[in-house]
């Protein structure tokens, strides 16, 4: 049988119909996938947080970052207690005389970065053609910054999404 | 506000394509419910990423299907014990990847000729797929397995030189 006659034969064998319930598997998936971006749900580890909610914790997080900058610029200009220590800070904690340096450490004493979620978003075409996988990616950063002598607590939590393009050659 | 995803579009090339999906999916996966998830996910997101797409698109359909088709085979293989020899390689169907042609001896045809296909090296195989019902071009398949359209060439006809040697001899060519 020469290679003609072999293709023919092959061409001549029609593939399975798939079962009837994909082709509306897939029409419920895309009918979900097309809801209005307000409406559009980023899914955490096993939480369904509303984009909505996400983006006010962004708006918040960007909050929570400017007053604790604040704050500890606020403190860092306060006068050195040691010459303008008024009558009520006789006898007060060690920390009231130089409240800046002492409210927290030089650097957080917990950084976490938990993955909270990963999803394939499937194959996407760079602007060199080249095919890459594209992977987003979202991480929820804890900073837990102390007062060594105090034990006073600072907490705050960033979410951070990255969008990671994984050529598929290296895969 | 306009559907992105109007169904005559995704209904036109699911019509065309999903046998053809299917079938390239269950190069990799012994279940047909394990291919028909394969090609659900890559469906999907395939039409989430081109809500526009248009036939000269479909192509990165089976790319996507590959993609995910490997990715699903790898989960499998991590929880199971598989023969490693890929020339001879067991696939477990539950169904027949071909139609049931009307006449008998047709549908030993088309089961002989499976057989035959699943014993061809893997590699090859999923050229030949791709390039008989599929009906995409060498440089399409090239693009699709990311590789040199030389590549694609040789593992085509090397498969097919394989195909020929597994197939029954016809009644008639025994004479």
């Amino acid at each position: 049988m020469n290679e003609s006659d072999l293709e023919q034969e092959l061409r001549s064998l029609k593939p399975s119909l798939p079962s009837s319930s994909l082709a509306s598997r897939i029409a419920g998936d895309l009918e979900n996938s097309h809801l209005p971006p307000t409406l559009m749900q980023v899914q955490y580890a096993g939480e369904v947080v509303p984009a909505s909610r996400r983006r006010r914790v962004w708006w918040m997080a960007g909050l929570g970052f400017a007053s604790v900058f604040a704050l500890v610029l606020l403190l860092s200009r306060l006068p050195d207690s040691h010459d303008e220590r008024d009558e009520f800070s006789e006898g007060q904690p060690a920390t009231a005389a130089n409240p800046a340096a002492a409210l927290l450490s030089d650097s957080p004493s917990e950084l976490v970065n938990e993955l909270i979620g990963a999803e394939d978003e499937g194959i996407v075409r760079t602007e060199d053609a080249e095919p890459s996988r594209q992977l987003r990616v979202v991480y929820l950063e804890r900073q837990i910054w102390t007062n060594p002598k105090s034990g006073a607590v600072i907490e705050f939590e960033v979410p951070r999404e990255d969008i990671v393009l994984m050529p598929v050659a290296m895969q | 506000m306009a559907d992105p995803f109007p169904d005559a579009n995704w209904r036109s090339c699911y019509d065309q394509l999903a046998p053809k999906l299917l079938l390239f999916a269950r190069q990799w996966l012994a279940s047909v419910a394990d291919a028909e998830d394969v090609v659900q996910t890559a469906f999907v997101r395939f039409w989430r990423h081109h809500p526009d797409a248009a036939p000269e698109h479909y192509p990165l359909l089976y790319a996507a299907v590959r993609t995910t088709a490997l990715d699903h085979l790898r989960s499998i293989e991590r929880r199971c014990r598989r023969e490693s020899d890929d020339r001879v390689e067991v696939l477990r169907d539950d169904r027949p990847w071909f139609d049931a042609p009307s006449a008998m001896e047709n549908r030993e045809n088309a089961d002989d000729l499976q057989n035959a296909l699943q014993m061809v090296p893997r590699e090859q195989r999923e050229v030949i797929v791709l390039k008989i019902w599929g009906e995409l071009t060498f440089a399409q398949i090239a693009q699709t397995l990311d590789e040199s359209i030389n590549t694609v060439a040789s593992r085509y006809r090397y498969g097919l030189d394989a195909l020929r040697r597994y197939i029954k001899p016809r009644d008639y060519e025994r004479v």
